[in-house]
């Protein structure tokens, strides 16, 4: 499908590369349908691009990349939100944040974002769990992204 | 809002399903026990509210990348990315949660 975007221009996107929220992201809840797309070539970061409104994008990375023991414990409400039956079937990804001047990245661990891989619907959910703040800092893509080398 | 006054160990059932119980009080701090059904998400108000600070901000940053790189950002996509692209599964763990109530520290008794 093809995406209009502010950053990226006109873009085409897979069908399989679209989820849709359940519920919108907290703070954009009339935002449901985002596309996934490679921050660059061999990146570990992905933007997700709203289809619905051409200049939000977030940078998203899975967050196992870089949180080798990060797990999440899905309620069973999130779990049928999601209609998700399987472990397996789930992906996460964690929205990062970048300060203005580009010198912090932080990972939003607290409420990482859940895709049911089979039918594409995904989710956020806000953990309660002591271990996952909203801003884990990554100092290593934060000189990357310094660098350029992102 | 319905404000209730309760003793420690009297409950508040909200519908069939949900029973809140005064479990005890320090302070100002009121230890709440909340027995639910699995597909009701309990979570604590603050939690919720900052992450959609953080969301707000996560989508503010990026606009500082496309300054400091825009040479390498704006490309149209050429080739749609491969379902291999996307996070694949496998990351995630869904452990069963321990059986028995859920309890949330407030620190408002009144609530």
């Amino acid at each position: 499908m093809i995406v209009e975007t502010l950053r990226f221009g006109r873009i085409e996107v897979p069908e399989e590369a679209v989820v849709t929220l359940v519920e919108g992201m907290l703070g954009f809840p009339a935002r449901r349908r985002f596309c996934l797309f490679p921050y660059g070539p061999g990146s570990a970061l992905c933007w997700m691009q709203s289809i619905e409104d051409q200049g939000l994008a977030f940078l998203v990375v899975e967050p196992h990349q870089l949180f080798p023991d990060y797990e999440v414990e899905l309620s069973d409400a999130h779990a049928a939100a999601l209609e998700l039956e399987r472990p397996e079937d789930a992906a996460l990804l964690a929205l990062l944040t970048i300060s203005h001047d580009a010198r912090a990245v932080t990972a939003n661990l607290a409420g990482p974002i859940v895709i049911n891989l089979r039918s594409r619907k995904a989710r956020q959910v806000v953990l309660d769990d002591e271990r996952y703040s909203t801003k884990h800092l990554l100092a290593s893509i934060g000189e990357a992204v310094r660098e350029g080398r992102i | 809002m319905l404000v209730l006054t309760r003793r420690i160990g009297q409950v508040i059932k909200i519908g069939d399903e949900v029973e809140i119980v005064l479990v005890g009080v320090q302070g100002e701090q009121a230890r709440i026990g909340i027995r639910a059904p699995r597909r009701v998400a309990v979570v604590r108000g603050e939690l919720v509210e900052e992450v959609t600070a953080e969301n707000r901000a996560a989508a503010e940053a990026p606009e500082v990348l496309t300054r400091t790189r825009g040479e390498s950002l704006g490309r149209p996509l050429k080739q749609g990315p491969r379902t291999a692209d996307i996070p694949s599964a496998g990351a995630s763990s869904r452990k069963a949660q321990s059986p028995g109530e859920r309890r949330v520290s407030s620190t408002d008794t009144s609530s």
